[in-house]
């Protein structure tokens, strides 16, 4: 049915190359359309088919097999592509041509989706969503590649053909997309190198790739420049997604780690800090005047009160990974303040409190809590989790709340009058007694 | 009074279940109606794993945001009909007619063959909704908007049963919060002559942020405590990111919806700044903040020149004199059609992007354009994308015309907006009545809000005036402090829109052009120039004479369409004499022309370029005629005929009042010449008759003329002395070389270089003899 409609489609400049072919099929190429790349580079659509339809099929790849294909040729006069086919027994090369006419324009609009979680910890299981849609005005026939940089078990290279549905034209679904293709793989990220390891989707049509999108999954140490993609995503330079992955939580691995630290702390002066956290307001100034004092640089990386998220965390990670520094402490403020939730903030305290750990200068991490505003019990459920993540990792917790035992204690998160609203139940009119507090134990 | 207050408050306590079409997807796109049973009921198979997705949908031709459906809570009461024991997971969603999706954070757990009622908090403080494939956070516009409303059933394993549901209810009001402002930056130091945005939040949620009757944000800005402030509109706006994927650029909204206010200072010193806020419950003023204005070399808003009142300069008093294109809209079906260009997608803004590079970097300084229905519109037809009919405004189409301004901004161009295309308001001349969302007969009037019966009434409806003056606040708030925009047309070929001339001679279309003009000079703090523009030539302007007589109409435009048997300078010599006549206080300038309404031949079109531009410079226009086929420049890549211009007139005033046409004569009758002079400046340009008709396919090959000579016969206003003359290349700019000259005074004569298709001179005083360097 769909055929007839694109031989209707055609019909007036109809392109037809039939090739002598033994028996009564013959390979024929028709232009369906255009499209244009650019706003002045334009290339043809044409279909590829036998007629009558032949009991087997054209032959372009040796893994697909199929009755009919598009192609993609560009619209110059001289331009061709040649296609190899076969018939029965029968083999051939098709060489199709531009024809000087088409039918219609398209817009190309089609897309893939990369899925994959914020990080993952070697050993647990992790996995890869994948989607592709096409939003063509007719059905197409897309070739569907995943490529590993080495396999894993279960997740090697894959081809596949793809027929994706047209969008809808009638009035009452024309925002709606396409079909969806949609895959979900999941491994064990223990199967993971010890170096990166990289998928990459592919999704074309003989003669033109369309778009390829990569996922890197990659050990914290050897994490690239990160910056952040609109929809959230941590992607490197060139925009792929990326996956930091975090150590495998072994008692060995902790000693490893802890040992030799603690005996440098006992000996040795901290000369740089870092302190990553919501913004301290003038508790930075104190910190920082009281550090001077022990002869301690600090640096401090705030994230905005307002609307702190993975592009701080990102930013953050990309500091340490390049500035030496000798102990950081990661301020965390009572509730998770970012609209994603709990869940999303113990994953940047985790990949902060692992990538401060896995430079090769940091001697000392600290988790520190900041109090909670009276009545604001949703804050303990996100304190637990900070807690536990400390347990696990054994970075010391720092409980500033039993540190700090004020006798107005609703009056210190009171707004001062003229400041910009920091909305994230900071004690305010407390930060320099905090900033004391934070010196004395945390470096 | 007392019933219908009781009334409308009953109304608003009452739960409210949407008239719409329920449907059940299994697989994307492969949709199925159900209906409900005698009681009410609704049934589907629920045959997992994977996901099945139930939800209502209301008929796209009538559906309208509801401000009865604005409500605190969705609820829905479900079961989950099964053998089974283990409970079904599920989730609510929301989806915008464009598409958005959002659903629970939260996941409901179904007991089987329990009547369970699920309920979500759709304030966005709440939190309860997540986006789903884009960026875009659940807010009061989603919450206004919601097209498709349901159930999602996942699972991963096989689930088999049936799922009921009565039809669910937007219910609550939405809680009582103190109105404040939020989160409101404000650079402490700015530069004059830069616009400044501020952006902040509102502790309340609104079902339609953009009626001021809803909600109304001002600002208020006075240099002291002693000077009266001016107020002037903020507005309500989101986020959005591009992307361009071959020649498809898509827009995607991202975070939360914002209040932001735009200011263009134009003194230098201290400021102070409050916001003025008032909902339909309680008004609120800010304290004053204050800000410091540096001094900065930026020119400022284009005006009128002081001393030259037919001419523009810049606030600082550097001249102006736009050299331009009508880049109305970023393509033209009918140039495509003309030329035989073949198809040229639509690549949105990224081509504006294109077509400015090229623009800027050939001495292009002013472009035309249009908000039109098809492009950079914020309120038009609900089937449109992002568009819901009166009253609602397109963030998209705000969020390009901003990156439009920026690139603008970037390649030194200044824009002349056009705010509305005559098509709006005609059903006769490139009509779009049809499909214009007051239009009462329209097919989808439930969901545009339609009110006018005809095109006719929109210059005295008064239902028509609010809504566009309430569009018009709101292109203000946000474009009303760039002076990136040299000036604001209220209508393209306005003598188009249906009945014009019944309107002119009742006089109701120049009252509301007075109005519309009034009102925006109010609103924006650029001060921008105003002005109305008629098709046809410049007869139209003289015909339609009383509307740029209005003080609040700046400058006066038009068309330039030519008649194929007139030549361009000719033709335009002809206007630029008619209008001083009849205007002789204003500026004027061609915005569209290029050969006949219908195009021409690529002579014909190349001529009309060259010639256009290099007479109005000559004559007495304010600026370069705009070609309507940018396409034509663009494909063709003639924009070195603008940059030979540009730099010709580099170091000319063509403001300055001392400088006027002188009559000249070329000793060949097949060459024709414009010229200026001034007491000691002398510039001419000197052209073939026969390629301003038809310009040569091979300009380089034309045919070159000897022998000319120049003369001013009645030149009184030259001083006598020892002068330069250097002869320039049209298009390259390039020497032809010069020679000094002693003029005595009276007639001028000069000996031209040899020349193909036309030349330029300056004359200038000599420097004196050892004098130079």
């Amino acid at each position: 049915m769909r055929w007839k409609q694109l031989l209707s489609l055609s019909a007036i400049c109809f392109c037809v190359m039939p090739m002598a072919l033994q028996g009564a099929n013959a390979v024929k190429a028709e232009a369906v359309g255009a499209f244009h790349t650019t706003k002045d580079d334009r290339l043809i659509l044409m279909r590829v088919y036998t007629e009558p339809a032949a009991p087997e099929t054209v032959w372009l790849e040796p893994d697909a097999l199929w009755k009919s294909t598009e192609l993609i040729v560009p619209a110059a006069p001289e331009a061709k592509v040649e296609i190899p086919y076969r018939i029965g027994d029968n083999t051939g090369m098709l060489t199709v041509t531009a024809p000087k006419t088409h039918a219609r324009f398209f817009t190309l609009d089609q897309g893939i989706n990369l899925f994959a979680p914020f990080l993952v910890r070697r050993g647990d299981p992790a996995d890869i969503f994948a989607e592709c849609w096409s939003r063509w005005e007719l059905p197409m026939r897309f070739i569907w590649t995943r490529t590993v940089s080495t396999p894993l078990p279960g997740v090697v290279d894959q081809r596949e053909l793809l027929l994706l549905d047209p969008r809808k034209s009638d009035r009452e679904m024309r925002f709606t997309p396409g079909e969806f293709h949609r895959e979900k793989i999941i491994f064990n990220s223990a199967a993971l190198p010890d170096a990166n390891w990289e998928c990459i989707f592919t999704l074309a049509l003989p003669g033109m790739d369309f778009l390829q999108r990569k996922v890197r999954f990659i050990p914290v140490h050897e994490l690239p420049v990160l910056s952040v993609a609109p929809n959230g995503q941590l992607v490197d330079e060139a925009g792929n997604l990326v996956v930091p992955v975090l150590a495998e939580r072994t008692l060995a691995a902790q000693r490893t780690w802890e040992l030799p630290r603690r005996l440098w702390n006992d000996n040795l002066p901290v000369h740089s800090a870092t302190v990553i956290g919501c913004n301290f307001g003038t508790g930075e100034h104190t910190l920082a005047g009281q550090l001077r004092r022990k002869r301690t640089g600090l640096q401090f990386l705030p994230w905005n009160s307002a609307a702190a998220g993975i592009a701080e965390v990102a930013e953050a990670v990309n500091i340490l990974g390049c500035q030496p520094t000798q102990a950081v402490t990661i301020l965390v403020p009572p509730r998770s303040i970012r609209l994603g939730g709990d869940r999303e903030w113990l994953n940047y305290l985790a990949l902060l409190d692992e990538v401060a750990r896995s430079s090769a200068t940091v001697r000392k991490v600290t988790l520190a809590l900041l109090p909670a505003e009276p009545n604001m019990p949703e804050s303990e459920e996100f304190l637990s989790g900070v807690r536990r993540l400390g347990r696990n990792s054994d970075t010391v917790i720092l409980e500033l709340d039993l540190l700090w035992n004020p006798p107005n204690r609703e009056e210190c998160f009171r707004e001062m009058p003229g400041e910009e609203s920091w909305r994230n139940a900071l004690p305010v009119q407390a930060v320099d007694e905090l900033a004391d507090i934070l010196n004395r134990k945390a470096f | 009074m007392l019933h219908r207050v009781l009334f409308l408050c009953l109304l608003l306590l009452l739960p409210v279940a949407r008239a719409e079409q329920w449907f059940v997807e299994a697989k994307t796109g492969s949709r199925q109606a159900v209906a409900a049973d005698g009681e009410g009921i609704f049934a589907v198979e629920v045959e997992l794993p994977e996901s099945l997705l139930v939800y209502s949908e209301p008929d796209r031709r009538s559906f309208r945001p509801q401000e009865s459906a604005f409500r605190r809570y969705y609820t829905v009461e479900l079961q989950y009909a099964s053998v089974e024991k283990q409970p079904l997971a599920v989730k609510l969603f929301f989806k915008t007619k464009e598409g958005y999706f959002f659903q629970s954070a939260a996941e409901f757990q179904l007991t089987p063959n329990v009547w369970q009622t699920l309920r979500i908090d759709l304030t966005a403080p709440a939190r309860t909704l997540e986006p789903v494939g884009h960026d875009w956070q659940w807010c009061d516009l989603t919450a206004a908007t919601v097209f498709n409303a349901g159930v999602k059933c996942y699972s991963d394993t096989p689930r088999r049963g049936r799922l009921l549901w009565k039809a669910p209810r937007f219910e609550g009001e939405r809680p009582e919060t103190t109105l404040t402002v939020e989160q409101w930056t404000l650079p402490s130091k700015i530069e004059k002559n830069r616009r400044f945005d501020s952006r902040f939040r509102l502790s309340r949620e609104y079902f339609n942020a953009f009626d001021p009757e809803e909600i109304q944000v001002d600002f208020e800005v006075r240099r002291s405590f002693e000077e009266t402030g001016r107020r002037f509109p903020a507005f309500y706006t989101l986020d959005y990111r591009n992307e361009l994927s071959f020649t498809r650029e898509t827009w995607y909204p991202t975070g939360a919806p914002y209040w932001s206010l735009r200011y263009l200072p134009q003194t230098t010193g201290a400021h102070f700044i409050r916001l003025h806020v008032r909902d339909r419950k309680s008004s609120i003023t800010t304290p004053w903040r204050n800000f410091t204005v540096m001094d900065s070399k930026l020119p400022g808003p284009v005006g009128i020149h002081p001393e030259n009142p037919r001419y523009l300069r810049f606030a600082d008093g550097t001249p102006f004199w736009p050299i331009g294109i009508n880049m109305h809209t970023n393509i033209d079906l009918r140039s495509e059609q003309t030329f035989q260009f073949g198809h040229r997608p639509d690549r949105g803004i990224a081509d504006y992007q294109d077509y400015f590079e090229a623009a800027g970097s050939n001495g292009v300084n002013s472009v035309e354009i249009w908000l039109a229905s098809w492009s950079l519109a914020i309120e038009w037809n609900m089937l449109n994308f992002g568009m819901y009919g009166v009253g609602r405004y397109n963030l998209m189409n705000a969020a390009k015309l901003d990156l439009l301004l920026e690139l603008a901004r970037e390649n030194g161009i200044y824009v002349h907006l056009t705010l509305d295309n005559h098509g709006k308001i005609s059903s006769r001349t490139d009509p779009e009545w049809a499909l214009n969302p007051m239009n009462l007969k329209s097919d989808y009037v439930a969901a545009n809000g339609g009110f006018l019966e005809h095109a006719t009434q929109f210059y005295s409806n008064e239902e028509a005036w609010k809504c566009y003056s309430r569009r018009n606040r709101y292109l203000a708030a946000r474009y009303g402090a760039d002076p990136t925009i040299w000036g604001v047309e209220l209508w393209s070929e306005v003598d188009l829109t249906d009945d014009f001339r019944a309107h002119y001679d009742d006089k109701s279309a120049l009252r509301w052009h007075e109005r519309a003009a009034r009102e925006w000079k109010s609103l924006a703090s650029a001060r921008h120039l105003m002005t109305t523009h008629v098709c046809g030539t410049y007869h139209r302007n003289i015909h339609y004479q009383e509307l740029w007589k209005l003080p609040e109409l700046d400058y006066v435009v038009g068309d330039g369409y030519r008649d194929a048997k007139h030549q361009i300078v000719d033709f335009l010599q002809g206007g630029s004499q008619a209008i001083k006549k009849t205007f002789p206080g204003n500026p004027y300038i061609v915005t569209e022309y290029g050969g006949t309404p219908g195009a021409g031949a690529f002579g014909n079109i190349r001529a009309d370029i060259h010639g256009g531009i290099w007479s109005a410079f000559f004559l007495e226009y304010a600026g370069t005629p705009l070609l309507w086929w940018h396409d034509f420049i663009h494909v063709h890549q003639l924009y070195g005929h603008y940059r030979g211009l540009a730099e010709f007139i580099r170091d000319i005033d063509r403001a300055d009042p001392a400088l006027n046409p002188v009559p000249v004569t070329v000793s060949a009758k097949e060459a024709q010449a414009l010229a200026l002079a001034a007491p000691e400046q002398f510039y001419a340009w000197i052209v073939e008759c026969g390629a301003m008709r038809n310009y040569p396919d091979k300009p380089d090959q034309a045919a070159k003329r000897s022998g000319l000579r120049l003369a001013a016969p009645d030149l009184k206003v030259l001083k006598a002395g020892r002068y330069r003359v250097d002869f320039y290349n049209t298009v390259t700019n390039e020497s032809m070389g010069s020679a000094e000259i002693d003029y005595a005074g009276g007639a001028l004569e000069l000996d031209l270089p040899e020349m193909q298709i036309d030349m330029a001179l300056k004359m200038r005083p000599a420097a004196p003899k050892g004098g130079a360097k």
